[in-house]
């Protein structure tokens, strides 16, 4: 620690700018990795969306559990959850021998509206799910992040014999809980409007999350880095995530019009009143195991949000647990980084 | 994966307008001033929230909130007049008709939008306001010497807690969230114009244009590339392509 910190005087502010100027610099010549860390290969594309499957770690004994699907949410890339070697929630998975795989959704098609809810559920996820069924000759695992768990959630109430366990992550079943500020800001948006222009460009997205925590998100976390003297990992880390959050992609204009009218505006997956393909998401159809991991912080799904899903579903094997971070924070925060990964491994080692 | 050129991705000057901010907190707390006088948390309160309400008003207009786009493409209410009637003589071609109703909707639209940020506006002074309460009401805000820079970062924790919690105390509320809605709409409705104005241009310049029959059988393209592929990859069971109810 220098001198300087804890000492006030003439020096300090001077310092404090070269520091700012050198810090600046340093960040527009840090790498960053939008490509994940992980060795993986393609083992099925299907319209726009890629399914992965990440090669076994050297050395790890693989688990005799079933093979984990991610399903990642529509309104982000999937790569946060593998940023760098020291800031991956799949590493841990890898090491500890689990069979992964993971959906990147792709863009949206142009023209046109692009899928609906039931096409992403039912084509995008259960083709993945029979995909990975196929390769490891069994039912899969479900691990369904934000978006992804609603979408994962709603598959496992259709679907309930091909998934054997479900793992979902910040993942909100009531919308309308008091403090969830996107659902109060989204509840009288024209949704009819917002599609006509087609596609949503991810952009939009970014300046609406953003503004939900303004001062924080667009601001403190700079301080932070100015004032904590990063070394060129904990730089690169940051400039990967920034691109991260800068880069959700384009939403398919008929299923974000589905998930908004559905579950933001109606509240129906809590009542039952989903419909897809013309059959019913009835939650209390999720029997199987379900581990339920949500954030203190978040401030996108609100705890509230989520922590009562075992209300809602018809497992007798629910767990549930807090963790001491933000929404982001549970997949590249060192607190989630080691809690979230070691209690996936636990919960699945002990129902093997 | 992307991510190069993605729009607002600019985390160095992102991070040297905090760092600016920062170092104007500190000067105004008299760190690095030889002899400083105590400080006087009021003064840096009404400082803080000053800058906020700045930043608030500033970020509405430059793009970390929804509707930004409009107005920065907009500028100012003469300069966009200006462009406006640019348009409508430029149009002077087939389909002008067209094209002079379209122009009135965009004025109409940014007008609208223009209105609603106005409407808003309010809401960034009593958040400022409300923040600079809270930090002066903080217990300890009091100090007898600059502080150190750790000291500082105190501080400036203190205020983002104020600010954020301030901030959140008024954008929770019904009439808010009634007017941000509003504002998503506008942006949405500017953005459906925007889509649909390129091809207007096109037909009134004479340029070709996609003919909604090629698009249709585009779509049916890419439909049927979708199910060919599909079904080489192994269609799975019980998928129904069937439109939901």
């Amino acid at each position: 620690m220098r001198k300087t910190r804890d000492s006030p005087g003439p020096g300090l502010l001077g310092e404090l700018a070269a520091r700012a100027a050198a810090t600046a610099q340093r960040l527009q010549e840090a790498g960053s990795s939008a490509a994940g860390a992980c060795a993986r290969e393609v083992v099925w594309r299907y319209g726009t969306a890629t399914l992965y499957r990440y090669l076994p770690l050297p050395g790890a004994r693989p688990a005799r559990a079933p093979a984990v699907l991610v399903c990642f949410a529509l309104v982000n890339r999937p790569w946060i959850l593998d940023l760098r070697p020291q800031r991956s929630l799949l590493r841990p998975l890898l090491a500890a021998g689990h069979a992964l795989y993971l959906i990147d959704w792709g863009d949206p098609p142009v023209p046109g509206r692009g899928p609906g809810l039931v096409q992403y559920v039912e084509e995008y996820l259960g083709g993945c799910v029979q995909q990975v069924r196929r390769r490891s000759g069994g039912p899969v695992t479900l691990l369904g992040v934000c978006q992804g768990g609603v979408l994962s959630l709603c598959y496992a109430a259709l679907h309930p014999q091909r998934v054997a366990r479900l793992i979902t992550l910040t993942t909100p079943v009531d919308f309308h809980t008091p403090d969830n500020l996107l659902s109060k800001w989204v509840r009288q948006v024209d949704v009819e409007l917002l599609l006509s222009g087609g596609h949503l460009p991810g952009a939009l997205l970014t300046r609406l999350f953003i503004s939900l925590l303004p001062l924080r998100l667009a601001q403190h976390k700079y301080i932070r880095l100015l004032v904590g003297e990063p070394d060129q990992g904990t730089l690169e880390d940051f400039v990967s995530l920034e691109r991260w959050i800068f880069d959700n992609p384009p939403q398919a204009a008929r299923a974000l019009g589905e998930f908004v009218r559905w579950f933001y505006q109606q509240n129906r997956l809590i009542s039952g009143e989903v419909r897809l393909g013309g059959r019913r998401v009835d939650l209390r159809r999720v029997r199987m195991p379900v581990l339920n991991l949500y954030a203190r912080d978040d401030h996108i799904v609100p705890p509230s949000a989520s922590r009562d899903m075992g209300r809602y579903l018809g497992s007798d094997d629910y767990s549930a647990a807090q963790i001491d971070t933000g929404h982001i924070g549970m997949y590249v925060s060192r607190h989630g980084a080691a809690q979230v990964p070691a209690r996936i491994v636990a919960w699945l080692g002990e129902r093997t | 994966m992307t991510g190069a050129g993605t729009p607002g991705f600019d985390p160095a000057a992102a991070f040297t307008s905090a760092a600016r901010q920062f170092l104007g907190l500190l000067q105004s707390l008299g760190a690095g001033r030889a002899g400083a006088q105590p400080w006087n948390p009021a003064a840096t309160a009404a400082a803080l929230a000053g800058q906020f309400e700045q930043w608030l008003r500033a970020a509405q207009f430059s793009g970390s909130w929804p509707g930004s786009d409009a107005t920065a493409a907009a500028g100012s209410a003469e300069a966009t007049t200006a462009w406006l009637r640019g348009l409508n003589s430029a149009a002077g071609a087939p389909g002008a008709t067209q094209w002079q109703q379209q122009v009135q909707q965009l004025w109409e639209l940014l007008q609208r939008i223009a209105t609603l940020q106005a409407q808003l506006s309010p809401y960034w002074s009593e958040i400022a306001t409300e923040a600079g309460r809270r930090f002066t009401a903080q217990p300890g805000a009091a100090r007898r010497r600059p502080p150190s820079l750790q000291e500082a970062l105190q501080i400036y924790e203190r205020w983002v807690e104020c600010a954020e919690g301030a901030y959140a105390a008024t954008v929770h509320r019904p009439d808010f969230c009634h007017l941000q809605a509003q504002l998503i709409n506008a942006s949405a409705a500017l953005l459906a114009w925007q889509r649909s104005h390129a091809q207007t241009l096109q037909q009134a310049f004479g340029l070709p244009v996609t003919a909604p029959r090629k698009t249709a059988k585009s779509r049916k393209d890419v439909r049927a590339a979708k199910t060919s592929r599909a079904g080489r990859a192994r269609k799975p069971t019980g998928t129904r392509r069937r439109r939901q109810s």
